[in-house]
């Protein structure tokens, strides 16, 4: 049995790195969302409700809430398209905020007093599940056909559609599969949280989700999990600097910005580690 | 939000009260979107510790005033002063090192900033709202059957002045000349001798100054500063931008003001829950429809 | 002959200022027609148009005699329209192979399920055929050996020619070339020239707009002249040649 610390870093860890995945996808058609929390809390609040109200067993209710956060990810895709750069970040933070104000104000999701009484459901191999099968439709998507129409869409949109790739289908599927994983993210954390209020998606959060993505490589498949789990697991390790730990955690944000804004596994990073690694070993070996 | 005055019985009464605790408010989010839209205009650029900067305005007035001499002109003064400094420093220590990485990672950068700001001044005077010195003395004024308040007043009239001194010294002097030229088309503002880093750092202090402005009106009008009080408006700046068009200086000065009254009457006659839902539907609203906002952004800078 | 591109009095206003005005073209399908004109006088507008990166203010285009005026452009791309820009879009993170395949997504005989539910060792059916695809067509525009650099760290003439050939892989019956050989030297516009001639020798039908005019004498078959928006001319590279109204839009913008 691991120890219950440990196991709850360990949860929260991947319940972030799905997270992080859900501002990954979008980022990979161009499409930067600052608001992802909007998703989460989706998620988060209809798994809540299934499980707690309808008695929805949780597999049913998880995979329900990331299809339902999914659908308001592709509708909120379509006027998302004509929106470019800085302005998406800015007006999916504001979406976010609605959608806060109105899990805040509706009474059946516990309005201000927030949603309690939710059952743990939520453990380590669950949430690992869920990560690994995002990581493995993630890595199957980038190998295809559509992995490259989406990395064409990211360089060059314009010059992607003329060469015959739908551009708004792609886009679109992009911002809802994001919008999906953090519908996934939420109810897991729910369930793992027990009590929710709409404080917990807001700013702060989908802020949270970018950070993570940013700081692990968003040009890398990896990316995103390592960020997560360094970013999760280092406040914690530094628990004995407890007063500075935020501090740190911010210098570590601006430094990496200046010195790798790139992230810490680069495109191609992880390909160099494993050429490096053969060539040592060559060397070892003449 | 306690409203600093009476409020008496006819309805049309209430409604200035509200006209005027909306302008005041307003004030505030119009000076602190101007520091957001001068930036954005110059560098393309969100600033998101700008709000942290209005933060320690109201902060340095705060000590200023508790511990050095009550005077609130000195502290406006040296809010001003370290607030500039401040800004200028964020942008050489996080900004300029990091603009080669692409647009995201300035943003990112600011958000790291953001968050030692707010520790370390969590850290300095505890995460609790703390009390800031009454130094308007807060008198109703009578004018027939309308009641204003002291503060209220200061605060407009200063915000005006403040907002028509930038005014002036964007269109008339040459400095303005030279932030315009910079924001329109950095290259060609180069080549025609404009000294851009020094406009970049003008452009930050006076962002600053704002701000800092900005904080120690929210100090006065509420009583109190705290921490995280430069989180909220922050966010709020952003969406009155977006509202009123990004690096557009008239658009941010107008959206300011007709956000706080808009919220101030949405609190007043619904609900006070509501009020950010407003704000940020209208930005919403205005992105899918107008995304260059209300009065319009700048155009693609060439750089 | 088949007319494979027409356009019907085709008008294009940008806030008022009408960029094109009432263009008539009619397009042979086998043809290398050359679209010349001076500076601003609507040529890429024109592309822009035909291949539905804008729609038309006025008039119709239509393209193996089906209206697609207003069709978007992956829709053109698909029917079997492909172009290249006058300022090079290439993607240039991906490789010179991958920006070739890119030009295949159309020819994909997958799906979404098919992506993720195939057993690990099985290769996702047509990747194989499209990879094939993209090397052949490198090896036919001389890019094969360059075919695992960056796109971005070609040579300027180089570049263009990737262009074409991703171009080439989406198997257009009509080919769009804005400025192929600019900013070339003479020995790279001469291999232009040639690739033009083979490309041409597939039976796909060639519009392109050039400045340079030993290129287009010595291609064209058939020129069109605009400026300002409208169509001053159109005929033989002899006729055009000799044509007053040509003369004196040249020398007049000059």
């Amino acid at each position: 049995m691991i120890d219950p610390y440990i196991e709850s870093v360990l949860i929260f860890v991947g319940i972030n790195a799905i997270l992080a995945y859900s501002f990954f996808i979008p980022m990979k058609t161009n499409q930067i969302s600052g608001g992802q929390g909007a998703f989460m809390a989706i998620g988060a609040y209809f798994s809540a409700a299934m499980t707690v109200n309808f008695h929805i067993p949780f597999p049913v209710a998880l995979v329900a809430s990331g299809l339902i956060a999914g659908l308001v990810g592709v509708l909120v895709g379509f006027p998302a398209l004509r929106i470019r750069g800085l302005y998406l970040v800015i007006m999916t933070l504001g979406f976010a905020e609605v959608v806060r104000v109105f899990f805040l104000t509706s009474d059946y999701f516990g309005a201000a007093y927030g949603f309690s009484g939710i059952q743990e459901l939520t453990n380590l191999s669950n949430v690992y599940v869920v990560l690994a099968v995002s990581i493995f439709f993630l890595y199957r998507l980038e190998k295809s056909y559509l992995g490259r129409a989406f990395e064409a869409i990211k360089e060059n949109d314009l010059a992607g559609e003329t060469l015959g790739i739908n551009v708004t289908k792609i886009k679109v599927i992009g911002f809802g599969l994001g919008a999906a994983s953090a519908g996934l993210g939420g109810a897991l954390y729910a369930h793992y949280a027990l009590f929710i209020d709409s404080n917990n998606f807001g700013f702060h959060r989908s802020i949270e989700m970018v950070i993570f993505a940013i700081f692990g490589g968003i040009n890398s498949l990896w990316g995103p999990v390592i960020g997560a789990a360094i970013l999760t697991v280092v406040p914690e390790v530094l628990r004995f600097i407890q007063e500075w730990r935020m501090i740190f955690y911010g210098m570590l944000i601006v430094l990496l910005m200046t010195f790798r804004p790139e992230g810490l596994i680069a495109k191609h990073t992880l390909q160099d580690i494993s050429n490096l690694v053969r060539k040592t070993k060559r060397d070892e070996n003449p | 939000m306690t409203p600093l005055f009476s409020v008496s019985n006819n309805d049309m009464m209430i409604f200035i009260q509200q006209i005027l605790n909306g302008l005041m408010l307003g004030c505030t989010y119009a000076l602190v979107a101007l520091g957001y839209t001068l930036i954005f205009g110059l560098l393309r650029l969100i600033h998101m510790a700008h709000g942290e900067v209005l933060m320690i305005g109201a902060y340095v007035a705060l000590t200023i005033i508790a511990y050095l001499s009550g005077n609130l002109f000195i502290a406006m003064i040296g809010s001003m002063i370290l607030t500039a400094a401040l800004g200028i420093t964020i942008y050489f220590a996080s900004i300029r090192q990091v603009e080669k990485g692409g647009h995201l990672s300035p943003l990112v950068s600011t958000i790291g900033v953001a968050i030692i700001l707010q520790e370390i001044f969590t850290k300095l005077f505890t995460g609790e709202k703390i009390a800031f010195p009454e130094t308007i003395v807060s008198k109703n004024i009578t004018l027939g059957d309308i009641s204003f308040n002291t503060v209220q007043i200061f605060i407009i009239v200063l915000s005006f002045a403040t907002m028509f001194i930038l005014y002036r010294v964007l269109k008339g002097t040459m400095i303005g000349k030279c932030i315009r030229a910079v924001s329109e088309n950095t290259v060609t503002a180069q080549l025609l001798g404009v000294p851009v880093l020094w406009i970049i750092v003008v452009t930050f202090g006076i962002a600053s100054v704002l701000a800092g402005i900005a904080g120690v009106l929210v100090g006065i009008a509420y009583h109190n500063v705290y921490p995280l009080m430069g989180i909220e408006i922050g966010l709020k700046g952003l969406a009155i931008i977006i509202i009123g068009g990004m690096g557009n200086a008239r658009g941010a000065m107008f959206s300011g003001l007709l956000v706080g009254l808009m919220e101030i009457f949405s609190v007043a006659y619904i609900s006070s829950s509501y009020k950010d839902a407003f704000t940020f539907g209208l930005m919403v609203v205005i992105l899918i429809w107008k995304p260059g906002g209300l009065f319009g952004t700048v155009a693609e800078k060439r750089t | 002959m088949m007319k494979i591109l027409e356009t019907k009095k085709v008008s294009k206003s940008f806030n008022g200022f009408r960029a094109l005005q009432d263009v008539d073209l009619s397009l042979e399908a086998g043809d290398i027609h050359a679209i010349i004109g001076p500076n601003g006088a609507g040529k890429t507008t024109f592309f822009n148009l035909i291949s539905g990166v804008y729609p038309a203010t006025t008039g119709a285009v239509h393209f193996l005699q089906k209206d697609i005026t207003r069709l978007k452009p992956y829709q053109i791309s698909i029917m079997g329209m492909a172009r290249t820009f006058q300022n090079i879009c290439l993607f240039p993170g991906m490789t010179v192979l991958e920006n070739v395949m890119v030009g295949r997504h159309a020819y994909n005989e997958s799906s979404i399920f098919k992506i993720f539910l195939r057993l690990p060792f099985r290769k996702l059916g047509g990747e194989q055929r499209i990879l094939e695809k993209a090397k052949e067509i490198l090896d036919f525009v001389g890019l094969y050996t360059q075919r695992d650099q960056m796109a971005s760290g070609l040579p300027y003439g180089d570049q263009r020619r990737l262009e074409i050939a991703r171009a080439l892989a989406t198997e257009p019956k009509l080919l769009l070339l804005d400025e192929p050989a600019a900013g070339m030297n003479t020995s790279e516009t001469e291999g232009i020239l040639e690739l033009i001639g083979k490309i041409d020798k597939m039976g796909i039908t060639i519009l392109l707009i050039e400045h340079d005019m030993k290129l287009v004498m010595g291609i064209a078959r058939t020129i069109t002249v605009l400026n300002f928006g409208q169509k001053i001319a159109e005929g033989t590279p002899d006729e055009i040649q000799n044509n007053e109204k040509v003369i004196e839009a040249y020398l007049g913008s000059e």
